[in-house]
């Protein structure tokens, strides 16, 4: 499935996905160090068992792409339907496109999708204490700020924080 | 930085962006100051956090969104 935004397009993404350009961002230490994932572990197998785990009914993997097609970064997206309770996640890959605002505008479009179409009632989402542009991102949308898992993850050797985000289907659209 | 700024928010955030003092709105906010982007966001928290001379906890970190908080921060280091 699609969803366009001013200047993205995103895209459920299939194994064709599966690109060296892809794998160098999961191999990127500057990318890997803020996300749950064995960076020096992936290869292209990887990537593409990781697409195939998504079944875009629950599960999606969304492409972020440029007008022009190119492949800039991806947003997860799993839903539960009992409890109407979606997570989203988000890896810029290129790092062109840092600074550039695109998960608000990319992940705002997710969340008018998921609760005017998928009947989603909450998002939770988190992130690293120490990506500051992703909390950035989180405040600049006024998510809730829903809690802190202190020590929760190891980088470089310290024990960092995770902090958990939330937004209600009556928050979103009071802001829209 | 020239350590004359590190004590006053407004002169902290026109060093950040490399802006005329008077070109920091009196009520800028990630929200409201357009050049208040995700990697001047990182540079602020990154500039606070070699004034205080530590890393900011994350609750102090969550709190830096607008001037009055950053002012807060930098009291401390009075």
């Amino acid at each position: 499935m699609q969803i366009k935004t001013d200047n993205y397009t995103l895209r459920t993404l299939t194994i064709e996905d599966a690109t060296e350009c892809y794998l160098s961002w999961l191999k990127d230490k500057d990318i890997n160090r803020t996300l749950d994932v064995d960076g020096q572990g992936q290869t292209l197998d990887t990537i593409r068992q990781y697409i195939c785990k998504h079944d875009n009914k629950t599960s999606f993997l969304f492409g972020i792409f440029t007008k022009d097609g190119d492949h800039i970064g991806t947003h997860s997206f799993n839903f539960d339907p009992k409890n109407k309770l979606a997570t989203v996640g988000v890896m810029i890959g290129d790092k062109s496109y840092w600074g550039k605002a695109v998960p608000l505008e990319t992940r705002a479009r997710i969340m008018d999708w998921a609760f005017d179409d998928l009947g989603c009632n909450k998002i939770e989402a988190g992130c690293y204490s120490i990506n500051m542009p992703a909390i950035y991102n989180f405040k600049r949308q006024h998510w809730g700020m829903e809690g802190i898992l202190r020590q929760n993850r190891v980088v470089d050797k310290e024990f960092i924080d995770v902090v958990l985000f939330g937004m209600t289907k009556k928050e979103w659209y009071e802001q829209r | 930085m020239s350590s004359v700024n590190n004590y006053d928010a407004k002169a902290f955030l026109a060093d950040i962006f490399e802006v005329p003092i008077d070109n920091i709105p009196e009520d800028a906010s990630l929200d409201t100051y357009d050049r208040w982007d995700s990697l001047g966001h990182m540079r602020i928290i990154l500039h606070l956090e070699e004034i205080v001379g530590s890393t900011l906890n994350t609750e102090d970190m969550l709190n830096i969104i607008d001037l009055t908080n950053i002012q807060k921060l930098l009291n401390t280091r009075k």
